[in-house]
């Protein structure tokens, strides 16, 4: 009887369990980055608006992370949409260098009910920048842009200096092609004073060949720091990549054909012709529907490639792309089977895969037996 | 004379019909005027603020009633994306427990943490330890949405340790890559210690990254 009712309170239980509460469509809080540089003893104030918190929604508003202890609020506790002001005193002296993060967090206060509730807690970032003690810069960022090929290609290196002390930065940028150096940029010397940061950019106005190339940015201010950067060349090139190559007799199949942009820009209307053929006769002929492809992009091409009165056996297709008055060939085999061949292809794959876990299975337990053996005698 | 007067009420509801017409594109022109930005001559001087915004799209999953089916120790629900749930020896139901979906609808790039309240052996207290199961799973709805992740799409034991499991460092907000899935699993013990209702929060932090 005892085991009876508590099988029923816990079938209750688990009907509660499996319903999860609804939460307010949105938390959202502004402004959601300051950046700030250190000062010993320096104050400063920030106002938060919490966004789509519903009207009767209470939140709470809490500071985590780096210098947590010294943030005071005007308000922590919070009803629907409403705003506050953060007071931040940051101390004399700071521990940590570099960049220390300070969130100010809005969480969504749920009374606990039945079930699995959930609740947003969302956090804007205070970057607070501690200098580093004597000099010390770091690569904020790195860019360099795709080009076609002979087309302009412009190198930008942002350094930043985070240390006490200026630097005097000398930048480069090496250019490699299959790990051979094949180029290399210098920028002019230039004195980054502390807590400032610094751009070089330079235009290599006649580009590079077709190609894959990697750029290594390199400052030395004392010290040498390097970023890398992947960037390509392109050529008025579409690539055919992959294609179907087993279809099923006495049907339409579909034939993909899976093709890729080298060229840095758009091109529109690329579309294929597919000849197929047996000992030099035309066996089909289908066109595929135009594409846009954008740049750097892989597309596939999806034409109809009719085996409704061929025969099984090997068979060439003749693929060719069309694009910007550009065409790209290539012939590749194709195979036509019977429906019964492929499913005799998925039972021996099968039959295979079970026979090998039957053998390791068998093997398993021969050892283990043998080892049992052995700790008998 | 009777013509006259006729052709007199003609002319008045002409009038009225006119002067209604007027007011009504008057009006018209003075709203699409009001909604124009930069229609009064000047600078405009607009200010993008940087904001952070959580939103989820899809907040409820349920199972219904249902129980662990006779002869088994336990049964495992689990979500599956936009498919329907999915229940391994019980006979709850599926068909409305799919995925949660967030997305970041502010302006800059957000990490994504998960914490609970409970762990699995707090909500069943299985009398094996053994027996239960309470973890999620968070997959990118479109592709690139959840950046620099190595927990991103392995099953995770749910974390109430302050902070909770980072699932993704950099939660993207550009368009067509800032959704993701945050499925759940859950495996109820035959032998739970606890009887009766129970219940957890979730809770799905975003805090802003640059």
């Amino acid at each position: 009887m005892k085991i009876k009712k508590r099988f029923f309170i816990m079938l209750i239980g688990i009907f509660l369990i499996f319903n999860f509460n609804n939460v307010s469509a949105y938390l959202g809080l502004t402004p959601a980055l300051i950046e700030v540089d250190f000062k010993p003893g320096f104050k400063f104030f920030s106002g938060f608006s919490v966004l789509g918190a519903e009207a009767n929604q209470k939140l709470k508003v809490y500071a985590s992370g780096d210098f947590a202890e010294y943030v005071k609020f005007d308000k922590t506790e919070l009803t629907g949409s409403e705003s506050f002001t953060a007071y931040v005193e940051l101390p004399e002296k700071a521990e940590k260098p570099g960049k220390n993060r300070l969130y100010i967090k809005v969480l969504e206060v749920k009374e606990e009910g039945s079930g699995i509730g959930t609740r947003l807690e969302i956090g804007a970032l205070i970057l607070i920048k501690v200098p580093y003690p004597g000099k010390y810069a770091e690569i904020k960022s790195f860019s360099v842009n795709n080009a076609n090929s002979k087309e302009p290609v412009s190198f930008s290196i942002e350094v930043e200096s985070l240390g006490t002390e200026d630097i005097v930065t000398d930048a480069s940028v090496e250019v490699y092609s299959d790990n051979k150096l094949i180029d290399e940029i210098n920028f002019p010397v230039k004195i980054i004073k502390k807590q400032t940061s610094e751009t070089f950019t330079k235009i290599k106005e006649k580009g590079y060949e077709s190609g894959v190339y990697n750029a290594t940015a390199i400052v030395n201010y004392e010290n040498v720091i390097k970023a890398e950067k992947i960037f390509k060349i392109g050529t008025l090139f579409v690539d055919v990549i992959n294609w179907s190559s087993q279809f099923l007799k006495g049907k339409i199949n579909p034939f993909n054909i899976e093709i890729e942009s080298k060229w840095n820009n758009d091109i529109e209307n690329v579309y294929a012709e597919v000849n197929v053929t047996r000992d030099g006769k035309l066996a089909d002929y289908f066109k595929t529907p135009s594409v846009k492809l954008n740049r750097w992009e892989k597309a596939i091409l999806k034409g109809f490639f009719n085996a409704e009165e061929l025969e099984t056996g090997k068979y060439k297709a003749d693929i060719k792309i069309f694009y910007e008055g550009e065409i790209t060939e290539k012939n590749v085999n194709i195979e036509i089977i019977n429906e019964k061949t492929q499913f005799i292809k998925i039972i021996a794959i099968i039959i295979g895969i079970v026979l090998a876990i039957v053998i390791i299975i068998y093997f398993a337990l021969r050892r283990r037996k043998n080892e049992k053996k052995q700790r008998k005698s | 004379m009777r013509a006259n007067n006729l052709l007199f009420i003609f002319l008045v509801i002409a009038i009225i019909f006119v002067l209604i017409n007027i007011s009504i594109t008057f009006i018209k022109i003075y709203n699409f005027k009001k909604d124009l930005i930069g229609y009064a001559s000047g600078y405009v001087n607009i200010t993008i603020n940087t904001l952070i915004t959580i939103n989820m799209s899809r907040d409820t999953v349920n199972w219904s009633s249902g129980m662990i089916n006779s002869s088994f120790g336990n049964a495992t629900l689990y979500t599956s994306g936009e498919n329907a749930g999915i229940v391994l020896r019980g006979n709850w139901s599926g068909a409305n427990a799919k995925a949660f979906i967030i997305e970041n609808i502010g302006n800059v790039n957000s990490s994504l943490s998960i914490q609970t309240s409970k762990n699995a052996h707090d909500f069943f207290n299985s009398t094996s330890s053994s027996n239960e199961e309470y973890m999620l799973n968070v997959t990118d709805k479109e592709i690139g949405s959840c950046i620099n992740s190595s927990a991103l799409g392995i099953w995770q034991d749910v974390n109430k340790t302050s902070g909770g499991t980072k699932f993704c460092s950099q939660f993207s907000f550009r368009k067509n890559s800032n959704e993701i899935y945050i499925d759940i699993l859950i495996t109820v013990p035959s032998d739970s210690g606890n009887v009766g209702e129970q219940f957890d929060t979730i809770t799905i932090i975003g805090d802003a990254v640059n």
